[in-house]
């Protein structure tokens, strides 16, 4: 059995938050229109804890990962809409194989990408984007520009919430050993992490494509969640909301990275008119965050954790005195 | 017997022969240096050595396998680690994590290991744990443990590159003036750090210096190098006594 984090309190916290949510949706307390943005925040989780991966981890600042969502997306559709299987069998199926095309595409890319010395992987993601964006509309990939429809509904919150766990788990276990301490030493002096004996070019180009296969998987989840799917939902701007969200959130950091997603997914439903303004919103935070907390908003979870532990125990004492 | 061999190898840098026709050997568990004035070739004979660059002719081999082709992480692998002028280190880890860095090669678990989290991991870890913990009081550098490398003093920091660099278990080590910028004292102290690592981990060294005198106490021999090519192979006390030798090493 995978032992996702090491202690059973999280282990218990995780089922907690699962149980909370089934039996509020089942009983109608959540209805289905927040049910559904529910599921888009565990999504969103996935995507910003694989671009952390990506970006936090290993350094390497990445726009591509709305194009990994989509090749996910899409595959994953064909694949459903091709067979005329059970929901059990074509789903979870389609999903991976969404996710290995991702992969192999991020694999493609990033063999030549990082043999170019310097910092243009933030150009040739942005330019991937935009690449696979285009492809889809001008070859009429699935409906091409007018979207496509009629998807199944396969994406029900058990299966969502288990593989968000699972790939999130995942992630924490890979970043607390071997693998994750070498990756955050190539990030910071690669030169030196060689001289120590590992093999920085497999290693840059294992971890990119594996934040690949995680975000086509998201695209997986997403398509049979929303139903339609058309190319402009996956444009760069969606990229760079999640990169924002992964370092408003804090570099590096996976609690920060859920939090993150999980207020931003949210917030622009509670606060209806920054929808349409969302991503300059995003943008000046981002800017901010890095001028003035560079560490991220939510990285030290533990220090939030204790200092609103000190704000209601204040609350608690002051009441007492009066 | 002899370690490392060096056959007339030569390198071509940005249009300039930065090593000519170079015959260099260093014998097995012995301390050798290497002097010669600024510009002629000591630390680019290094990166030859550790596989930064590729000789363009000439062969290079460690204990009998060649090893000319070979890149950073596959010489490392073999046994051959160097340190660079300066020293160089991850400055957002901690001195234990910088070190246990060194030891990612011995640790032997794959990936089922990590996501099982299966007990060769944990034994695997605790065992890396242990082995940074004795090289951390072998360089006397507990005091230091939990704290950043940029927040430690100068010399801590260089026996935390050289602690680094002996955590990869070489059979070659390599260092480029690893007294830069210490004192007289924290340099012979240095020095004697070095003999230790040789004797204790029975490493063969090579030590690029300038002053000549911190390497006749510990160096079995010297070799003198000059526009490229090494022009003296000797034991340290005749060529301290070699007047042309040490004005050509003062760069005069």
């Amino acid at each position: 059995m995978k032992k996702n984090f090491f202690s059973p309190k999280i282990f218990l916290l995780i089922c907690l938050i699962y149980v909370i949510s089934i039996v509020a949706i089942n009983f109608g307390f959540i209805n289905s229109y927040w049910e559904g943005i529910l599921k888009i925040a565990l999504i969103n989780i996935i995507l910003v804890v694989s671009l952390n991966l990506a970006t936090g981890i290993l350094g390497q600042l990445s726009l591509a990962h709305s194009a990994f969502m989509a090749i996910g997306a899409y595959t994953s559709v064909m694949i459903t809409k091709f067979f005329t299987a059970s929901g059990w069998l074509e789903f979870p199926f389609a999903v991976i194989c969404g996710g290995l095309v991702a992969m192999f595409f991020a694999v493609f890319i990033s063999y030549p990408a990082m043999k170019i010395p310097g910092n243009y992987l933030l150009i040739i993601t942005l330019a991937v984007n935009e690449i696979v964006r285009n492809f889809i509309i001008n070859f009429n990939i699935a409906g091409g520009s007018t979207g496509c429809r009629g998807i199944a509904h396969y994406s029900n919150f058990s299966a969502v919430y288990i593989i968000t766990v699972l790939i999130v788990g995942f992630i924490y276990l890979l970043i607390h050993s071997k693998y994750g301490r070498a990756t955050i030493c190539i990030s910071q002096n690669e030169m030196l992490t060689k001289s120590c004996g590992v093999d920085t070019f497999s290693y840059k180009i294992a971890t990119f494509s594996l934040a690949a296969f995680f975000a086509g998987i998201a695209g997986g989840l997403f398509a049979h969640e929303l139903l339609v799917i058309e190319p402009n939902m996956f444009d760069y701007t969606y990229s760079l909301e999640l990169l924002a969200m992964v370092i408003i959130g804090g570099l590096g950091s996976i609690s920060g990275s859920i939090i993150s997603a999980v207020i931003f997914t949210i917030l622009p439903y509670t606060i209806e008119f920054i929808l349409d303004i969302k991503i300059i919103i995003y943008l000046l935070a981002m800017i901010l965050v890095i001028f003035y907390m560079p560490t991220g908003l939510f990285s030290d979870y533990k220090a939030i954790l204790a200092a609103i532990k000190q704000r209601f125990l204040k609350k608690f004492s002051r009441g007492e005195k009066s | 017997m002899i370690l490392l061999k060096i056959d007339n190898v030569s390198l071509t840098l940005d249009g300039s022969r930065i090593i000519r026709n170079l015959n260099f050997s260093v014998p097995q568990n012995e301390i050798v240096g290497l002097i010669g004035a600024t510009e002629s070739g000591k630390s680019s004979l290094f990166d030859l050595i550790s596989g930064v660059y590729i000789p363009d002719e000439g062969k290079i081999t460690l204990a009998g396998i060649d090893i000319t082709p070979l890149t950073i992480e596959k010489l490392t692998t073999l046994g051959v680690a160097r340190t660079f002028q300066n020293a160089n280190f991850f400055s957002n880890f901690s001195v234990t994590d910088n070190i246990r860095l060194g030891f990612h090669n011995s640790l032997k678990y794959n990936l089922f290991d990590v996501i099982l989290r299966t007990q060769k991991f944990f034994s695997n870890e605790k065992e890396i744990d242990e082995r940074t913990n004795e090289l951390i009081s072998i360089f006397n550098l507990s005091d230091y443990a939990d704290m950043f490398p940029n927040d430690i003093p100068y010399d801590a920091q260089c026996r935390l590159d050289i602690a680094r660099a002996v955590a990869t278990s070489p059979k070659l080590l390599l260092l480029d003036r690893p007294t830069g910028g210490l004192s007289i004292n924290q340099a012979e102290e240095f020095m004697s750090t070095i003999e230790m690592v040789n004797r204790r981990f029975k490493t063969a060294i090579v030590i690029i210096e300038n002053d000549l005198n911190l390497l006749l106490n510990i160096c079995s021999e010297i070799s003198v190098m000059e526009y490229g090519t090494i022009i003296a192979t000797d034991n340290p006390i005749e060529i301290k006594n070699n007047q042309v030798l040490t004005s050509i090493c003062l760069g005069e």
